[in-house]
C-alpha cells in the first residue's frame, strides 16, 4: 500500500445524491465490507473485469490484438485464480512467441530474413515462434545456471554477462555485411535480446533468490501480458510479494484495480479535452514539436508563447504518462497482484529526487536495481557523498542512456552507428542535466519543513521542481524526429538568446 | 557488532518512516521499499548502517538489496552475518 492508497479509507455513511459523498464512497470501496463481499461474487467479478476492459479500450495505448490477449488472460485468471502463474506463463509465452519485438522496423526486418530462409514454411509467425522457442531454451539454461552456479562468473554477474553478449553481437552487426549469414544470425539474437533485456535481467535476479519462483512463473515474465513497452514493471520476485493470497485479498486488490482503471480513463480524457480539443483545437496553440521546429527556423512566436507551449506540453505529458502507467497497474491489480502505483502525485513533489521517484516509479526502480545499488555496493565505500553521487550518476546518466540504447540495439546494425547515435545527443544532455539535478537534490537540497511558512514550504519548492522538469523535457527525446540543434535553439530562446 | 542490532535497526526504520512523513510503526513482515513506503535514499541510509554497524558485506555477489525489504529479512541477514 502506498501513502496515497492509505488515504483512501471509507468515510462516514453518506447520501447517494451528493457527488462528493459518492466520490468518497467510490474511493473507499476497497475498505467497505459490503463492496468486498460483492467483489467476490460472480456478478462482482464480471462487472470489475468488464469495467477494466472498457477503461482499457477507452485509452488508445493498447492495440486491439493486445487488448484481446489481455481480455482472454483476465477471463482465465478470473476462472482459475489459483492457477494464475500458469495462465500468465501460457499467455505471456504466446505473446512473446508471436510478437517478440517492440518496434515495427525489427519486425519487418525479421520477416524479411525469415522469408529468405524459408525453413519448412515462409509463414512469418512460424519464424518468430521457432526462434522464440530456441531463445526460451537458452533462457532456461541461464536460469538453471543461476540456481546451480555451473558457470560462477555468469551466475555472479548475470546482467553484465548478458550485456557483454549483446554488445559483442551488436558490434558484429556493425561490421558484417547485411546480407551475410553472420549479420543475420547476430542481428536476430540482438533483436530478441534487446526487446527482453531487462525482463530477463529481473528473471535472473529472481532465480537466485532464497525463495526463487518456479521456472513456469519465471517464464511468464519474459513478456508479461501487460507489457506494452520495453520497461518492465519489476520482476517475478517482486510480484510474489504482492500476490493476493485469499479471496478477500483478491477482492480488495481487484477493487483497487478498477478504481485505478477509471482514474486512468479520467486522466486520459481530461488531457484530450483540455489539451487536444481545447488548447490546440480551440485556442490554436501548435504542438510542442512544431513550436520547437518553428523557433529553430526563425519563424516562431514570442518568448511568452514558447513558455506557454513548454508548460502546456509538460502538463499534458504528465497526465498522459500517468494515464498509461495507471492503466497497466490497474490491469495487474485486477489479475491479482496488489502492486503500488507507478505514478503518485508528481506535481506535489518538493525536491527533484522526490519528483523522479514519484513520476516514473518503476523506471526509477529499474535504474536503481540494475545500476544504482550494484554501484553503491561496490564503489567509493570510504567516501559517503561521492559514493551516493557516483551511484546516482551510474543510474540516472549511464543507466538511463544505456537503457534506451540497449532497447534499440537492433537499429545500430540496420541504420549504422553514426545515424543511430545521432538520435541520442538530445537524450544524453537530458540525462546529464537530470543527473546533476538529482545529485544536487540528494546531497545538498534542504528538505522544506512546514514551519518554514506557506510560501517556502508549499509554493517555492514546487515551483523549482516543476520548472526544472518542464525545462528538462525539451531534451527528453531519443526518437531523433526533432534534431538536437533545434531543441537547443528553442531552449536558449526561452531565455531570450536568439 | 552493537549491543542490540534489533533495537538499532528498528529505531533506524522508524526514523526513516517519520522522515518520509509516515507512521513510525511497522510490521516485521511489511515491505518497506518495494511498497514505495521508503525511497532509495532511505535504502542507502539503511545499507550504510548495516555495513557500518553490523559489518554486512554489501559487495558480496550473493547479497541482494531485496534482502532488506522487511524488518524480518534484515534481522535474518544480521543473524546470518553474526553466525558466519
Amino acid at each position: 500500500m502506498t501513502a496515497i492508497d492509505a488515504d483512501l479509507r471509507p468515510q462516514s455513511s453518506t447520501s447517494l445524491y451528493n457527488p462528493l459523498a459518492l466520490r468518497r464512497l467510490w474511493l473507499g470501496m476497497d475498505g467497505n465490507d459490503r463492496a468486498i463481499a460483492w467483489a467476490q461474487s460472480w456478478l462482482g467479478i464480471a462487472v470489475i473485469h468488464a469495467g477494466l476492459v472498457l477503461c482499457l479500450a477507452a485509452i488508445p495505448y493498447i492495440s486491439d490484438k493486445h487488448l484481446a490477449l489481455i481480455a482472454i488472460t483476465l477471463f482465465m485468471t478470473a476462472v482459475l485464480p489459483k492457477r494464475r502463474g500458469i495462465v500468465l506463463a501460457v499467455m505471456g509465452g504466446a505473446y512473446f512467441l508471436l510478437r517478440p519485438f517492440r518496434n515495427s522496423m525489427n519486425n519487418d526486418h525479421f520477416f524479411g530474413i525469415w522469408s529468405d530462409i524459408g525453413f519448412v514454411t515462409t509463414n512469418a509467425f512460424a519464424g518468430t515462434a521457432l526462434f522464440g522457442l530456441a531463445f526460451v531454451a537458452v533462457l532456461l539454461l541461464l536460469i538453471e545456471n543461476q540456481r546451480r552456479k555451473i558457470l560462477p562468473l555468469v551466475a555472479d554477474r548475470p546482467v553484465l554477462s548478458l550485456f557483454t553478449v549483446l554488445a559483442t553481437l551488436t558490434g558484429i552487426t556493425l561490421v558484417a555485411p547485411q546480407d551475410s549469414m553472420v549479420f543475420r544470425s547476430a542481428w536476430v539474437i540482438v533483436a530478441y535480446l534487446a526487446s527482453t533485456f531487462f525482463f530477463i535481467g529481473y528473471i535472473l535476479m529472481a532465480a537466485r533468490q532464497k525463495k526463487a519462483p518456479s521456472n513456469t512463473t519465471l517464464l511468464g515474465f519474459v513478456r508479461p501480458v501487460w507489457a506494452n513497452s520495453v520497461v518492465p514493471i519489476k520482476g517475478p520476485g517482486y510480484f510474489a510479494k504482492f500476490e493476493a493470497r485469499t479471496p478477500e485479498d483478491l477482492a480488495v486488490t481487484r477493487l483497487k484495480g478498477l478504481k485505478l482503471a477509471v482514474w486512468a480513463a479520467i486522466l486520459f480524457w481530461s488531457a484530450e479535452l483540455i489539451f487536444a480539443h481545447g488548447v490546440r483545437g480551440q485556442l490554436g496553440l501548435p504542438g510542442f514539436d512544431a513550436v520547437i521546429l518553428a523557433t529553430a527556423a526563425g519563424e516562431g512566436g514570442s518568448t511568452a508563447l514558447n513558455w506557454i507551449a513548454l508548460f502546456v506540453h509538460f502538463l499534458e505529458k504528465v497526465l498522459l504518462v500517468g494515464a498509461s502507467i495507471h492503466a497497466l497497474v490497474a490491469l495487474i491489480r485486477v489479475i491479482g497482484f496488489g502492486i503500488p502505483r507507478g505514478m503518485v502525485s508528481p506535481l506535489a513533489s518538493r525536491t527533484i529526487s522526490e519528483y523522479w521517484g514519484r513520476y516514473l516509479f518503476y523506471f526509477k526502480e529499474l535504474l536503481s536495481d540494475f545500476f544504482f545499488f550494484p554501484t553503491f555496493q561496490r564503489c567509493f565505500k570510504k567516501y559517503p557523498r561521492l559514493r551516493i553521487a557516483f551511484a546516482t550518476f551510474m543510474a540516472a546518466f549511464v543507466g538511463n542512456v544505456l537503457f534506451d540504447m540497449i532497447s534499440d540495439a537492433g537499429t545500430f546494425g540496420l541504420n549504422g552507428f553514426g545515424d543511430t547515435i545521432t538520435k541520442y545527443y538530445s537524450y544524453t544532455l537530458y540525462a546529464g542535466l537530470l543527473t546533476v539535478g538529482i545529485i544536487w537534490s540528494q546531497i545538498w537540497q534542504t528538505k522544506p519543513r512546514a514551519e518554514d511558512g506557506f510560501l517556502r514550504y508549499h509554493v517555492w519548492p514546487r515551483v523549482i521542481v516543476i520548472g526544472f522538469f518542464a525545462l528538462l523535457q525539451v531534451f527528453d527525446d531519443s526518437s531523433g524526429i526533432v534534431p538536437f540543434e533545434d531543441r537547443l535553439v528553442f531552449f536558449l530562446s526561452l531565455f531570450g538568446v536568439a | 557488532m552493537p549491543q542490540d542490532p534489533e533495537k538499532l535497526i528498528r529505531t533506524a526504520i522508524s526514523e526513516l518512516l517519520v522522515e518520509a512523513g509516515q507512521s513510525p510503526d511497522f510490521d516485521e513482515a511489511e515491505s518497506l521499499f518495494d511498497s514505495g513506503k521508503l525511497d532509495s535514499i532511505a535504502a542507502v541510509t539503511l545499507l550504510t548502517i548495516l555495513e557500518g554497524e553490523l559489518g554486512i558485506d554489501l559487495s558480496d555477489p550473493d547479497f541482494e538489496v531485496e534482502e532488506i525489504d522487511t524488518f524480518a529479512a534484515i534481522m535474518e541477514l544480521a543473524s546470518e552475518q553474526a553466525a558466519a
